[in-house]
């Protein structure tokens, strides 16, 4: 607690780490040496700057120049400038809020027309849509309808059809969706290449895959044909990695039957891994796949062999078992988790140029992927 | 009122040590990049001359927003979005301030408009790398104590509002004058002032309840 004496050197206390006067410097001074409280303060203060010190906070070179590069590559009539914090921007918000709620019954009657589009071209450069109209972000200006239990956030870019039975929503450009489950009925959105059937459920979409944050979804093929029975939560799904006639064959999507014996043996062969004993793991994981399984459980076996073959030392195999994960389950994030290993291992193993390709290959199949970060700063350390 | 929250601060020419520290603070200078002649190519939009002001302004600017945001998001896309933002409003700048404290600006806005999108709190993992040979333990303990600190201080910052976190950091972590924050983040004194004193409140209390912070802030 502190007494009126000590907040009045708040402001020097806070700005210490600037420029203060002689005489607030002093004064400052002169009251830390007789109040504990504020020294205390003052002392956990410079610790979390201390830390906050730690960060490194200048780019690399390479990762400076790519920055400029994109940003002079970009075409400025299509930007927005940043804008200023604006205070009135809650009421301007609320105040848009009550109108679109107003139009929502008038909307719902239009709906029934399934041809109703927003049309919006400019992606990225624009923020988050705004509320009042303009050239950059054009929604405002047509017809649509927000059903009341969803909370939908688009960016700039999306284009999006309503429907009256259910929201259909078609994406070009990127969105994020959020649905109340507690009051919503299960709706549509249909992307160029897929669909995704939601039923509350919190995802992002764009036109070529779909990630899940929140709650399930399954994924359908134009024709209507299921391409992914459930897509949970933490899992993504990319149109461009369907294997196509012409690819190797890849295991398939089929339902997770997950059977309780496969997880079983597979859970114990992970600790005979650790335990290093891994013949006995070999014939678990045999086990394993011998019983019902589904794919998670073939990619968790498939990933157990890889880590087997690295704890022995040969990585070679490793390597190659990792990059065989990668390719067969790359829409799950076993095949996420085993592109990055393998990288790490042609690193390990000093081939440059193959760990910059894995590299590379992360990020272009996961630009947002959990290891993002990692790879950057890998993959910087490969720059010539 | 006493002079501590009376008197302005001293202007000052030279960087100055402040209480109790080694800190020492780097006021925004003007440099060859405020040449009007430079300036007049950039509201052209003339690349070489962009390419120049950004490159000498990239350093600050990535300071503030790494700064801001924390070690567990990139800055880069956040560098590409300031520079685009300068690119589109560099026609507007009248060269009151120095160019470095213009662009500044603009990533302050950038890193605070980041931070008020609903998915500023997901994060990339980021791993430990493989230990080295030279590599000791205790060392290898040490690192990671100090990565998961300064993790874990930057989570409770995201409890903060947009504002309060960027007066906070600019004020209290990278040294600018309460003046100057203000100007930043394009808020009155009084605003920034307080923003500062109820960031600084918060954090505090969330660090002294959290056990990892806790050990950190006894240990030191």
């Amino acid at each position: 607690v502190k007494n009126l004496g000590c907040l009045r050197f708040q402001e020097a206390l806070d700005g210490r780490a600037s420029p203060l006067s002689n005489a607030s410097r002093l004064a400052l001074e002169e009251h830390l040496a007789s109040c504990e409280s504020c020294r205390a303060d003052a002392a956990a203060i410079d610790q979390l700057r201390a830390l906050a010190d730690e960060l490194p906070t200048e780019l690399s070179a390479g990762r400076r120049t790519r920055a400029i590069r994109a940003a002079l590559a970009t075409d400025v009539r299509a930007v927005r400038p940043a804008r200023a914090p604006r205070p009135w921007a809650l009421a301007a918000s609320l105040a848009a809020a009550a109108i679109v709620l107003a139009g929502i019954g008038v909307s719902w009657i239009v709906a029934s027309d399934p041809a109703m589009t927003i049309k919006d071209d400019a992606r990225k450069a624009a923020p988050p849509s705004e509320t009042e109209p303009s050239p950059e972000n054009p929604s405002p200006e047509n017809p649509s309808a927000i059903d009341p239990p969803s909370h939908l956030l688009a960016e700039a870019g999306a284009v999006q059809v309503f429907d009256a039975a259910t929201v259909e929503l078609l994406v070009r450009g990127f969105l994020r969706v959020e649905i109340d489950p507690s009051r919503h009925q299960s709706f549509r959105v249909d992307a160029p290449r897929f669909s995704v059937l939601v039923l509350g459920t919190i995802f992002e979409i764009d036109e070529l895959q779909v990630r899940v944050l929140r709650g399930v979804v399954q994924v359908l093929a134009p024709d209507g044909r299921v391409l992914v029975e459930r897509l949970e939560a933490g899992q993504s799904w990319r149109a461009d990695l369907e294997p196509s006639e012409t690819e190797a064959p890849t295991e398939t999507e089929a339902p997770d039957t997950s059977p309780d014996d496969a997880r079983r043996l597979l859970a114990r062969a992970r600790e005979q891994i650790a335990a290093r004993d891994f013949g006995v793991a070999g014939r678990s994981i045999d086990e394993a796949l011998a019983a019902p399984h589904g794919t998670r459980e073939a990619a968790e076996a498939a990933t157990l062999r890889a880590e087997m073959s690295k704890l022995r030392g040969d990585t070679a195999a490793a390597l190659r078992a990792y990059r065989d994960v990668a390719r067969r389950y790359a829409r799950l994030p076993a095949g996420e988790s085993a592109l990055f290993a393998a990288a790490r291992i042609a690193r390990q193993r000093g081939d440059r140029a193959e760990a910059r390709a894995l590299f590379d290959e992360y990020l272009s199949r996961y630009p947002h992927g959990r290891y993002r970060t990692e790879v950057m700063r890998n993959r910087e350390a490969l720059d010539p | 009122m006493s002079d501590a929250t009376n008197e302005p601060p001293e202007p000052t020419e030279e960087p100055m040590a402040v209480v109790g520290q080694s800190r020492v603070v780097k006021p925004l200078r003007t440099t060859d990049v405020d040449d009007p002649a430079l300036l007049d190519r950039c509201r052209a939009l003339d690349p070489e001359a962009l390419e120049r002001v950004f490159r000498e302004c990239s350093p600050a600017i990535e300071r503030l927003l790494r700064r801001m945001v924390g070690p567990s998001h990139d800055i880069d896309d956040l560098l590409q979005s300031t520079f685009v933002s300068a690119m589109g409003t560099f026609k507007n700048f009248r060269g009151e301030a120095s160019v470095r404290t213009w662009m500044c600006r603009i990533a302050v806005r950038t890193a605070i408009d980041q931070m008020r999108k609903p998915d500023h709190k997901r994060r990339h993992l980021a791993l430990l790398e493989e230990p080295t040979d030279e590599t000791t333990d205790r060392d290898r303990a040490r690192e990671i104590f100090g990565r998961q600190c300064l993790a874990r201080m930057y989570e409770h910052m995201e409890a903060l509002s947009a504002e309060k976190r960027a007066a906070f950091v600019l004020h209290v972590f990278e040294g600018h004058p309460l003046e100057e924050v203000a100007a930043l983040t394009g808020s009155s004194r009084a605003a920034t002032k307080s923003r500062v004193f109820w960031a600084r409140r918060m954090l505090l209390s969330r660090a002294r309840r959290d056990p990892l912070l806790r050990e950190f802030l006894e240990a030191m």
